[in-house]
C-alpha cells in the first residue's frame, strides 16, 4: 500500500533532485525505501551514485517518513528539512547503475522537529553503508 | 565533476598559514536551486560535502571517493540568495597507512561558519 503512493506527496523536494523512487515501509520508529540507480540522477559518475547521492538518498528516506506523518497522520503539510549532522558514516562501496538500493532507518531519538536517525543503505542482501544522520524540519512546503 | 562549474566555480585557490583553501562563488541560477526547495532555494547539505571531495581531487589531481565521516555538521543554511562567496579551507590532511587521505574542512564566509566536516576518502 506504502509503494502505490506518488511519492512527491511527500516529499518537499522536486526532480530532478529526488532521490527516492518508493515508500515500502512506515512505521513511526522505522521506515524503509528505495531507489534504482539511473544514468540520469545528478550525482552519477563513472556508472556510480556518488556517496553524496547516497546521503541524500538516506536523507530523502527520512524526509518520507516525516512527509508520510506529516500528510497522512496529522494531516498537515509537508515540511521543508535539513540535514543537521552525518555521523559515523561509513560507506562501503557505492551503487552502481541499474541497482536498486533499499534503505531502512531507525528512530533513535525525537525531540520537537529535530530527530536523529540510524540508517542502513542495502543491495539485494548487502549492506553498502550505514550512518546516523540527524535531520531538522522547517517551514511547510510551498508546493 | 558533478557541481564544478554547474553549483559552483573555483575564484582562486591559495594557502593560509600552510593550509590549502579555496575561494568559490556559487551560482544562484544552478537549476536545482528551483526543486531544492520551489519558492525556497538552499544549497542542498550534501552538495557541500561533494563540492569538498571535488576541490580535494583539484589540488591533489586524482579520483577520490568519500568513504568515511566521523561527523560532518551543518552549522547554518547557505542560501544563494544571500550568500554566493565561500571560503573552503582544508585545516588537516592526513594520509593513512592504507593509503587513504583523513580530512578537516571547513566552509565559510568571513567569520560565519556553514559546515565542519572530518572524513575519509580513498
Amino acid at each position: 500500500m506504502f509503494r502505490e503512493i506518488d511519492i512527491l506527496e511527500l516529499l518537499p523536494q522536486r526532480p530532478p533532485f529526488v532521490m527516492v523512487d518508493h515508500l515500502v515501509d512506515y512505521s513511526e520508529t522505522q521506515t524503509t525505501c528505495e531507489l534504482t540507480i539511473r544514468p540520469d540522477n545528478v550525482f552519477c559518475e563513472n556508472g556510480e551514485l556518488a556517496a553524496s547521492g547516497l546521503i541524500e538518498h538516506i536523507a530523502q528516506t527520512c524526509a518520507a517518513r516525516l512527509g508520510y506523518y506529516n500528510k497522512y497522520i496529522l494531516k498537515t503539510g509537508v515540511r521543508l528539512g535539513f540535514i543537521g549532522e552525518v555521523k559515523n558514516l561509513n560507506i562501503l562501496r557505492l551503487p552502481r547503475e541499474g541497482e536498486l538500493v533499499e534503505t531502512t532507518i531507525v528512530v533513535e531519538q525525537e525531540i520537537f522537529d529535530v530527530t536523529l536517525v540510524r540508517a542502513e543503505v542495502r543491495v539485494g542482501g548487502e549492506v553498502i553503508a550505514t550512518t546516523g544522520l540527524k535531520i531538522a524540519q522547517g517551514e511547510q512546503s510551498s508546493e | 565533476m558533478i557541481l564544478q562549474d554547474n553549483l559552483y566555480t573555483i575564484l582562486s585557490q591559495q594557502e593560509e598559514e600552510g593550509h590549502p583553501a579555496f575561494c568559490v562563488r556559487i551560482h544562484p541560477e544552478w537549476p536545482i536551486y528551483k526543486a531544492h526547495f520551489p519558492g525556497h532555494p538552499i544549497t542542498p547539505g550534501v552538495c557541500i560535502v561533494q563540492m569538498v571531495q571535488e576541490l580535494l581531487q583539484h589540488l591533489l589531481h586524482r579520483e577520490l571517493c568519500l568513504c568515511q565521516a566521523k561527523n560532518v555538521k551543518y552549522l547554518s543554511i547557505i542560501s544563494p540568495e544571500e550568500v554566493t562567496d565561500l571560503t573552503v579551507s582544508f585545516s588537516k590532511m592526513e594520509t593513512q597507512p592504507d593509503g587513504s587521505l583523513k580530512v578537516q574542512a571547513q566552509v565559510a564566509n568571513g567569520e560565519t561558519l556553514y559546515t565542519k566536516l572530518s572524513a575519509t576518502f580513498k
